[in-house]
């Protein structure tokens, strides 16, 4: 009977060969195992300079503004006056000589500025400009709000009016703007004597950029498209200088300052203001008003203003314009 | 068929136990001492100069108060910094340390430090970014440092605070179970901050940066975006 004594060595052959292979593989994993753990725990190594062993790297940006989720329109005033008592402004009123609706998109994070030549004819026939000094109510800016929504077709939230000091002390204080002119000026009524190109402008410079008309030879049309332009390049430098939440706190309170305001209060203005410093500039349109030659020296909508004021109202911006 | 009573089989089974015997043996030994290399008391008895404590601590110092005004001058009073301090306190110890000292998602409710608009982008949107979720558990100290906390307080044209700005530097240090790699975070907040209907101070605006980097993953993780965030990973 060899057979039975045959396969009663085998296991046990089977186990020595096992034990010589795995023994001396399963000894090298143990000590390379004790070796490392106390390596780790004597040497306690670090890693080499600009070497990591493991890492998690995660980098992260989040920003919330506040304020309006919806789309909005704003009006935003310049007055001739010299001051806000009318016995300091002999020379003007306070007519609203620069008018520009904002259309704003908080989602598409976009914009529109539509440029109101100020002599579009308002309601009842009079010139825009002037419904902000006849106002039989007594709140001038929501009258001259009406007039403006009834010309653009939009409802208007809120508006925002400087005078000539207002605005010049208001850009001296947030430091200037960075424009680039987009033609030569020279006028002396304003003062405006300017080369085409990149310009710092101070208050003063400001406002003479502003007021130039007779520079241009369609007037008023391109001096209140030089004032949206002048609206976005402020932006422009404010947001170059990448301000904190803290700073924002500062600039609204300087715009505060040196505006006057219907239907906003300072806490939205902050959310509006931090929310327009998010905006790419590019996405930021700037068109002035279609209008043509109407009765006396007013001036009225021409037909491709319904298409484009439709564009607008639907959702603050322009899209096919 | 091997007889378990064969003289054969009765020689080999003392050899055996006494093999595995010995494998036993060096596993546990390689175990404890993998065990004590992994834990972070470990430190305290490798070196001596080191000491380990495995509390948290978080120290959010009131930096400069100012107040700029549409009208009136006006001031943040004490109380006001310190309801700011507050609410930021709440944020970090429910958004960080909590998170962190339980790998687990925060639980905490965050209506105290959020106002209506911002909590939903806070804890769903911008989530990635706003709490330490999805790191490893810090086992050892967890250090929460802030540089001084600015306050500046806005008045509205009647002279009356209507919100302040608190911008925070967070430094925030964990041991993890990876040795000699803590999670470090970095974070950058600009916080808006107003009384709500009852006075009390919550965020109303934020603006935040976060870097995290150190041991215990091993896969870079992208950080969600979304329409009010931007993400990156490097």
């Amino acid at each position: 009977m060899t057979r039975p004594s045959t396969t009663g060595r085998t296991p046990e052959r089977r186990r020595a060969l096992t034990l010589l292979v795995v023994a001396p593989v399963v000894c090298g994993l143990l000590v390379a195992a004790i070796v490392t753990t106390a390596w780790l725990l004597v040497g306690r190594p670090v890693p080499a300079q600009g070497a990591t062993w493991l890492q998690v790297d995660k980098i992260g940006t989040a920003q919330v503004t506040g304020g309006p989720q919806q789309p909005f329109f704003a009006l935003v005033l310049g007055t001739g006056a010299r001051s806000d008592d009318p016995s300091q402004s002999p020379d003007d009123p306070g007519l609203a000589d620069a008018i520009h609706v904002i259309g704003v998109n908080p989602a598409l994070k976009s914009a529109t500025l539509l440029d109101i030549p100020r002599d579009t004819e308002g309601p009842g026939g009079a010139k825009l400009n002037s419904y902000i000094v006849n106002n039989p109510n007594g709140n001038e800016l929501r009258a001259e709000a009406d007039a403006v929504s009834s010309v653009a077709n939009v409802p208007i939230t809120w508006v925002i009016r400087a005078n000539f000091p207002n605005f010049q002390q208001l850009v001296d204080e947030i430091g200037g703007i960075d424009i680039n002119i987009p033609t030569a000026m020279n006028d002396d009524f304003s003062g405006a004597h300017f080369n085409p190109g990149p310009a710092h402008l101070n208050g003063a410079q400001a406002l003479q950029f502003a007021r130039d008309r007779h520079s241009f030879d369609n007037g008023d049309l391109t001096r209140t498209s030089n004032q949206g332009l002048l609206i976005i390049s402020a932006l422009q430098t404010l947001q170059a200088k990448h301000p904190s939440a803290g700073d924002t706190v500062r600039l609204v309170a300087t715009l505060g300052q040196h505006t006057k305001l219907d239907g906003v209060g300072i806490s939205d203005l902050f959310h509006m203001g931090d929310l327009a410093l998010t905006f790419n500039p590019a996405n930021i349109k700037n068109v002035v008003l279609p209008v043509g030659a109407g009765p006396g020296s007013n001036l009225v909508k021409t037909g491709d203003a319904d298409s484009l004021l439709a564009d607008f109202a639907d959702d603050g911006v322009l899209q096919s314009h | 068929m091997d007889d378990p009573g064969s003289p054969s089989a009765r020689h080999s089974r003392p050899r055996s136990r006494r093999r595995i015997g010995v494998a036993a043996g060096l596993v546990t030994v390689v175990a404890v001492l993998g065990l004590a290399g992994c834990s972070g008391g470990g430190d305290s008895s490798a070196a001596p100069t080191t000491t380990i404590s495995r509390g948290t601590k978080v120290d959010l110092p009131l930096g400069d108060v100012s107040a700029a005004s549409a009208g009136p001058a006006v001031a943040v009073t004490p109380a006001q910094s310190q309801a700011v301090l507050d609410v930021v306190s709440t944020y970090v110890k429910d958004a960080t340390v909590q998170p962190l000292r339980s790998a687990k998602p925060a639980t905490a409710d965050l209506t105290a430090v959020f106002d209506p608009t911002t909590l939903t982008p806070a804890t769903t949107t911008d989530r990635g970014v706003v709490f330490d979720e999805g790191l490893p558990k810090v086992t050892g100290d967890l250090d929460v440092v802030s540089q001084p906390i600015a306050i500046v307080g806005l008045g509205d044209q009647g002279g009356n605070l209507t919100l302040a700005s608190a911008a925070v530097l967070l430094d925030v240090k964990g041991q993890t179970a990876t040795k000699n790699d803590p999670i470090h975070i970095v974070r950058r907040a600009d916080l808006v901050l107003a009384p709500d209907a009852s006075g009390a101070w919550k965020v109303t605006a934020y603006s935040m940066v976060v870097t995290r980097e150190g041991g215990g993953l091993g896969t870079p993780t992208t950080t969600t975006s979304s329409a009010a965030t931007t993400g990156a990973a490097k």
